[in-house]
């Protein structure tokens, strides 16, 4: 009887077990496989502002946050907003050029400068004051970049770079002739006390060392190839949009994909095989040595050192997504109800956790959520 | 945070640099010393006394001739066991030489040195006593007992002619040039010795650069000078040593003059293992060449068909240095050159065992396969200009490594340096970060040579900084294995035993060499043959094969010394 009873017991045991493994049938207590879990990148609810509510132009080239003033460097003027209201200013006000392509903040005065296609204008209190080819030592009036260090101005110009002493009003200009440039289309500009970095559109980037006042020049090995032959053998491409120095860590933008600089060693991104949604990059900002923030033609996109967020509106639909990549390169949609005014993205600067992001279509405040 | 960020660094860099995961490695395993093998040096000029400053003789850079650099060689002029060193210098020429001539020359010009080895880490500087200091602009210098009288003699190139030094055997030099029949025009750069023939003397290869001309001053402002391509490319040299203290230029015979090319570094071995030496010329942006020795006097040059003639993308970059060495532990020659651009690592994939039967076989049939695009080495480096290197095992763990010294190009802009630590199976992984501040201390470097000079088996070198000080990057690595290094005395082959190959054979693997002359840029290394051997405290077998055609064997030898292997008579 024991013995029977053993034996319905055994069967049933492997009916049961051969009902969970047959094919096509479902496993009972088996563990599912398990989902990725989502890293958790920053969240933002976008307020987007356009000419509807205020911005005298919907294409914005730069945005500078100045504590609770927002500047935003417009197509048509230079904007600034403060305490919920837009104030607009123009070449009436004595501002170079209507359309304004770059803004840095003299933390030391509080001015602000803009780089702009007529020219370098200083807004110190209210009072705007131009530089030009004309009036000044200025190297071309185009001025794609401006950064403030110290008491030095440093500016990229459509013909080449230049630097303002706001000590002695003295004017150094560096080109071709002085500096390894071999194109004088700089685009971008980082200053910090110990090195200065320019980003040369077909002329990689140029480091000036302050100890030193030598200059260094990196380059795409692959010179001007569209491939990439080797990845992380130097910086990816020639056409560097931008610079961003932090924690003695170069970031660049180009618009074949992205690069990170220790020093020795180059690590680079491109939208193949990270999480960049595109390698067209109008601008880098490191946030430190490890994570940074990409301005590109198809959305905003933040890498945490591992993982990667983009935040856009869909480019097929137009409806607002965010999409977070794993190290493993699991991609996730997650729900979001907002994004930037427009994918194609222009610049961003940051005040506290929350973002402004400058836009093709707008200027778009990301306010964290968490 | 912090960690994450470290380990994200060390992923960037390993993946940046090194190879993917080697091949199977059992011999390795089996070799491998107790404890990992860490590669290590350090800046040891100043505590050696070595004070050598490279002058561009101008006050600034703005010249192709400014921008060459020097060269150096390590060699026992005085057979003191231990290897000197010497270093060649520019100085100022006249005036309308130099774009940006010295206002105020220097009283003292800036001349070659000779620094003695003392055997305590120390060096004395002797160039007056040795009469080294020849009155010209000097590029580069090779070192060979050329007349086989047990002495090691010099031959420095420079701006204008070579001079070809004479050992004394008294600590003194003699400049013998013109009684030797030596005569060379133009821009001298890298040379080598090669017993071409076989005759147990050795000949004397010289290459030249460009027909320079200091008047012609165009080009884009930020090339800093008209470059390599804006002169005239001109011929090398090859002078037959007629075993009596003269040579016979014999260029246009041997069919070396036939080609007219832009030198840079030159080396010579048997890539083919036909053995008889071939000569590889690394040409500044233009196709290299590879001479292939035909055995009767007379040379082809097979660079395009053998895979050697241009860079990795095709072009003529700029080539650097050089060197003949077997990476792979096949018993055949691989040949590693720097550039300007990627560095190539030339896997030999055509050469037959030495002395088969097919060893003799057209040399057309013969082939390199660029390695470095898979294996890391040309994407580590490819963001800088490379120069000097030397292909040794730098930790003795029994496979060899590679260090670089990089400088930019035209506008003296300082890089970092690079290690590579052999993995074996022709892999690598770039160990430069954690080699020692010595190597991310960045300099213009241009030539450099390798030498043990310690005596203590740990090859280290020295590496001329343009424009600057020289460094000695003294060996400091730890856990290393076990090594013996070769010093040749040949008797009926020419006294260097230059083009001998040495086979080691223990526990079952062969590690292979030459003894070579010229290697790398501009520069020669230590003629004793040094070889890593891992955990291995002895040697089954070694055996020279030498350049007369004899082979001798030695059973049963003890490691960690230099060995001295004289030919039988």
């Amino acid at each position: 009887m024991n013995k029977l009873i053993s034996k319905i017991l055994w069967m049933s045991a492997l009916a049961i077990a051969a009902a969970q493994f047959a094919p096509g049938a479902p496993p009972s207590n088996m563990a599912k496989p398990k989902a990725p879990v989502i890293p958790e990148m920053p969240r933002f609810h976008f307020e987007n502002f356009t000419t509807a509510n205020g911005l005298p132009n919907n294409h914005v080239f730069a945005v500078l946050v100045d504590g609770n003033r927002i500047w935003a460097g417009t197509e048509n003027g230079l904007a600034l907003y403060e305490n919920h209201a837009w104030k607009v200013y123009t070449t009436a006000d004595g501002l170079a050029h209507r359309a304004v392509l770059s803004l840095a903040l003299d933390k030391r005065t509080g001015d602000v400068w803009a780089g702009t296609m007529g020219g370098l204008s200083r807004i110190s209190a209210g009072r705007i004051d131009s530089f030009t080819q004309l009036n000044s030592g200025l190297s071309n009036d185009v001025v794609y970049g401006v950064s403030v260090e110290g008491e030095n101005v440093w500016v990229a110009t459509a013909a080449g770079a230049c630097r303002l002493d706001l000590h002695t009003g003295q004017w150094s200009l560096y080109n071709e002739r002085n500096t390894p440039m071999f194109e004088i289309w700089a685009y971008g500009v980082s200053a910090t006390p110990t090195k200065v970095y320019f980003a040369v559109w077909g002329s990689g980037v140029l480091e000036y060392d302050q100890k030193t006042g030598r200059w260094d020049r990196y380059d795409d090995p692959d010179g001007e190839n569209e491939v990439v032959v080797m990845k992380d053998q130097g910086l990816i491409h020639e056409i560097v949009s931008s610079v961003s120095y932090v924690d003695n860590i170069l970031w660049a933008s180009t618009y074949f994909g992205d690069s990170h600089y220790d020093g020795r060693y180059w690590h680079n991104f491109l939208k193949k095989d990270s999480g960049l949604p595109s390698n067209f990059t109008n601008q880098v900002k490191g946030v430190d040595g490890k994570r940074a923030w990409f301005s590109t033609d198809k959305g905003l996109a933040y890498y945490d050192g591992v993982n990667w967020a983009v935040y856009c509106p869909s480019l097929t639909t137009g409806k607002p997504e965010m999409t977070v990549r794993d190290a493993e390169g699991h991609v996730t949609s997650v729900p979001v109800t907002t994004a930037p005014a427009h994918n194609y993205i222009l610049g961003m600067d940051f005040q506290g956790d929350d973002i402004w992001v400058a836009t093709a279509k707008g200027l778009s405040h990301g306010i964290r959520e968490k | 945070m912090k960690f994450g960020f470290l380990i994200f660094l060390a992923v960037a860099s390993l993946s940046s640099a090194q190879a993917p995961p080697a091949t199977p490695q059992a011999p390795q395993a089996q070799l491998a010393a107790p404890q990992v093998p860490a590669i290590r040096f350090e800046d040891a000029t100043d505590a050696a006394g070595i004070d050598f400053v490279h002058s561009i003789g101008s006050a600034k850079l703005g010249s192709l001739i400014e921008d060459t650099g020097a060269g150096c060689v390590w060699f026992d002029y005085n057979n003191s066991g231990l290897p000197s060193l010497y270093v060649v210098n520019g100085r100022p020429m006249e005036d309308y030489m130099h774009p940006f001539p010295l206002s105020v020359k220097p009283a003292t010009p800036p001349h070659n040195h000779l620094y003695r080895n003392d055997g305590n880490g120390r060096f004395t500087d002797v160039t007056q006593k040795a009469g080294l200091n020849p009155d010209m602009y000097s590029f580069a210098v090779a070192a060979a007992d050329y007349d086989n009288d047990g002495n090691e003699d010099l031959l420095v190139t420079g701006y204008g002619k070579v001079v070809l030094y004479h050992n004394d055997g008294n600590g003194h030099f003699t400049d013998v040039t013109e009684k030797a029949g030596i005569k060379v025009d133009g821009w001298a750069i890298s040379s080598t010795w090669l017993d071409y023939d076989k005759d147990g003397c050795l000949d004397l290869f010289v290459g030249r650069y460009v027909k320079y001309d200091p008047k012609y001053k165009l080009f884009y402002a930020p090339d800093g000078y008209a470059g390599p391509l804006d002169f005239e490319g001109t011929t090398n040299m090859l002078f037959h040593n007629n075993c009596d203290g003269t040579f016979t230029d014999v260029t246009e015979k041997s069919g070396i003059g036939a080609y007219i090319g832009r030198t840079m570094g030159v080396t010579a071995a048997d890539f083919d293992n036909d053995g008889w030496d071939d000569i590889y010329v690394a040409n500044d942006r233009t196709e290299n060449f590879l001479f292939h020795n035909k055995h009767d006097g007379t040379f082809e040059e097979i660079a395009n068909d053998t895979g050697t003639a241009y860079g990795q993308n095709g072009e003529s970059t700029s080539s650097m240095g050089p060197v003949f060495a077997d990476l792979e532990g096949r018993g055949v020659l691989d040949l590693w050159v720097t550039d300007g651009r990627y560095n190539r690592l030339l896997h030999n994939s055509g050469a037959p065992a030495l002395g088969s039967p097919s060893a003799t076989e057209n040399a057309a049939k013969l082939g390199f396969e660029d390695l470095g695009a898979t294996n890391g080495v040309s994407q580590a480096n490819a963001q800088y200009a490379s120069w000097g290197t030397g292909v040794y095992d730098f930790d003795n763990d029994g496979l060899l490594d590679i260090l670089v010294f990089h400088g930019s190009l035209v506008q003296m802009i300082p890089e970092e340096h690079t290690v590579f630590r052999g993995l074996g199976g022709g892999k690598f992984a770039d160990v430069s970060s954690t080699a020692g501040p010595v190597l991310s201390q960045r300099t213009t470097a241009r030539g450099a040579c390798f030498a043990d000079y310690e005596n203590n088996g740990k090859v280290g070198a020295f590496v001329v900084n343009l424009g600057a000080k020289g460094t000695l990057v003294r060996n400091t690595s730890t856990n290393t294995g076990h090594w013996i290094a070769v010093k040749l005395v040949g008797t009926k082959s020419n006294r260097d035993g230059i083009g001998a190959r040495i086979e080691v054979d223990s526990a079952g693997k062969r590690w292979t060499a030459e003894r070579v002359a010229g290697s790398g840029y501009m520069s020669q290394d230590d003629g004793r043959v040094h070889f890593g051997l891992g955990a291995l405290t002895a040697i089954d077998k070694l055996t020279v094969k030498w350049p007369s055609g004899r082979d001798q064997t030695l059973e049963k030898l003890d490691v960690d010394r230099v060995l001295t292997v004289q030919e039988p008579k």
